[in-house]
């Protein structure tokens, strides 16, 4: 009979090896695709793309527990502050009442001056919503992975907002998922207007959870409290999307309160913004590349003609001369 | 290899869960994945090691797909997690859970470091170290949550491992 002792495997195991060969080229090949990411080599973003897309159902699936389970933590939070959160309601409702008044008000009064005016009517932003399926961790991006792909209508640049304002924008757009930067990811680069001046400046993220304020011109002021809304510059954004409040913070730097809490982000909208900027950007379509390459090959022969036709113009001008 | 494909799916469906929104604040962005390193610790200490090299290469590189980090960063921090691991089970046979806790804890603090470093180097700038410092310690502090039930429910951990306190 054996031995209770006996009966425990050994745990040592000085036969097996720890890796070897194996380990060293794993290691060697994880270095070497950390300096391809830093040189933000374009396969290895297409390859991110694709796996991000490929692992979108799995994740959404993954994602159903986790919504459930901030959803019943908000439930009891709401529960337990039930009568507070009604004093706080009922208050609200008074302000959205006078608001609503002020609102129908100003909208009359704007849609008399449009006709006044004769002025052109812009053209209303159409959006999809989805919910966020991975958010971004570590020292890196602050970033989300949504559930609209392209198939949706997103594309890169669209604006991302939510329920309280502008979150971030499409980065890159797979079939069935996109990923997108928030306000503030380092990379990220907004910009905006501040304050009822509507002074220009450029929102800047750090990573940390209030991006700041860059480039604003020496002479203005900034107050605390101030609003932040984009500005629709260079085209890529639209105007007048609602950011954050400006918070003072350390070493005379302004910062950005988001006015979304972009850490618990759950459902949020694209925006079909399209803008001549981004579609110059992106990549044409291999069906529309022929097309644009046969326009400018007509084009360019067109220019040539026209050129030899002025040269021969010239010339004879020159000789009954 | 087949002993190694349970393992290997724990590992891959942890990378899953730590990647979906659970709405913690920025400052807790690195508790997840490290939370992670307790999987590969654990896993790398079971019988016959049967976690591959390369099942911690590819949850790695998933965990950087996910979290839309660089290549490589998190698949280098959990292949240093696994050899520090492995070169730990070579030494010792049945460690109490005090030692095997104090042992993760020292591993968890070289893992957060390399990260810091690295993250550090990959930005030629030096980065702020409190999440980082955070996360390690969060991390310490759940090592049993996953510890126990690993051993229980998959038998991942040998009989000797525990057999103090269980």
């Amino acid at each position: 009979m054996r031995s209770r002792k006996s009966a425990i495997k050994p745990y040592g195991r000085k036969k097996a090896p720890i890796g070897g060969w194996l380990l060293f080229t794993l290691y060697f090949v994880c270095l070497i695709l950390l300096i391809f990411s830093r040189l933000e080599n374009d396969h290895i973003r297409d390859v991110r793309g694709l796996f991000a897309d490929l692992a979108s159902p799995v994740l959404q699936a993954a994602s159903q527990p986790a919504m459930y389970a901030r959803r019943s933590k908000e439930q009891l939070v709401d529960y337990l502050d039930l009568f507070h959160e009604l004093d706080r309601l009922k208050e609200e409702n008074q302000k959205m009442k006078h608001y609503q008044w002020q609102a129908q008000r100003l909208e009359r009064r704007l849609t008399q001056l449009r006709a006044l005016l004769n002025a052109v009517e812009e053209p209303a932003l159409k959006y999809t919503t989805g919910h966020v399926i991975a958010d971004a961790r570590g020292p890196f991006a602050r970033s989300v992975l949504i559930n609209i792909g392209s198939t949706q209508g997103s594309r890169e640049g669209y604006a991302v907002i939510n329920g309280d304002g502008f979150v971030g924008r499409v980065v890159h757009s797979g079939k069935n998922a996109s990923r997108a930067i928030l306000v503030n990811d380092l990379n990220s680069r907004i910009p905006v207007l501040v304050g009822p001046a509507a002074v220009r400046a450029v929102l800047v993220g750090d990573n940390s959870a209030n991006p700041r304020l860059e480039f604003l011109p020496n002479s203005t002021k900034v107050f605390e409290g101030d609003e932040v809304s984009t500005s629709g510059h260079g085209g890529l954004l639209p105007r007048g999307l609602r950011i954050g409040l400006v918070t003072p913070g350390p070493n005379k730097v302004y910062r950005v309160n988001p006015h979304a809490t972009l850490s618990e982000l759950e459902y949020v909208s694209v925006l079909f913004f399209d803008s001549p900027v981004v579609v110059a950007r992106e990549a044409p379509h291999p069906g529309k590349k022929q097309a644009v390459s046969a326009h400018r090959e007509t084009d360019q022969g067109k220019n040539v003609q026209r050129r030899k036709k002025r040269h021969a113009k010239a010339r004879t001008q020159t000789q009954a001369r | 290899m087949t002993k190694g494909i349970m393992p290997s799916l724990v590992l891959l469906l942890a990378v899953f869960v730590a990647a979906v929104p659970w709405a913690l604040p920025s400052e807790a962005s690195f508790i997840l994945p490290l939370f992670l390193i307790i999987f590969v610790f654990v896993l790398t200490l079971q019988r016959q090691r049967v976690l591959p090299s390369l099942s911690v290469f590819i949850a790695g590189l998933l965990m950087d797909i996910l979290t839309a980090g660089p290549l490589g960063y998190w698949a280098i921090i959990f292949l240093l997690t696994h050899t520090l691991a492995a070169i730990y089970s070579k030494r010792e046979s049945h460690p109490g859970f005090g030692k095997l806790w104090l042992v993760f804890a020292a591993t968890a603090v070289v893992a957060s470091f390399s990260g810091w470093a690295l993250a550090s180097l990959y930005f030629v700038r030096v980065i702020d170290w409190q999440p980082m410092l955070i996360g390690s310690a969060v991390t310490v502090a759940l090592f049993p949550l996953v510890a126990w039930p690993m051993r229980r429910s998959l038998g991942l951990v040998p009989a000797g491992m525990f057999a103090r306190w269980g």
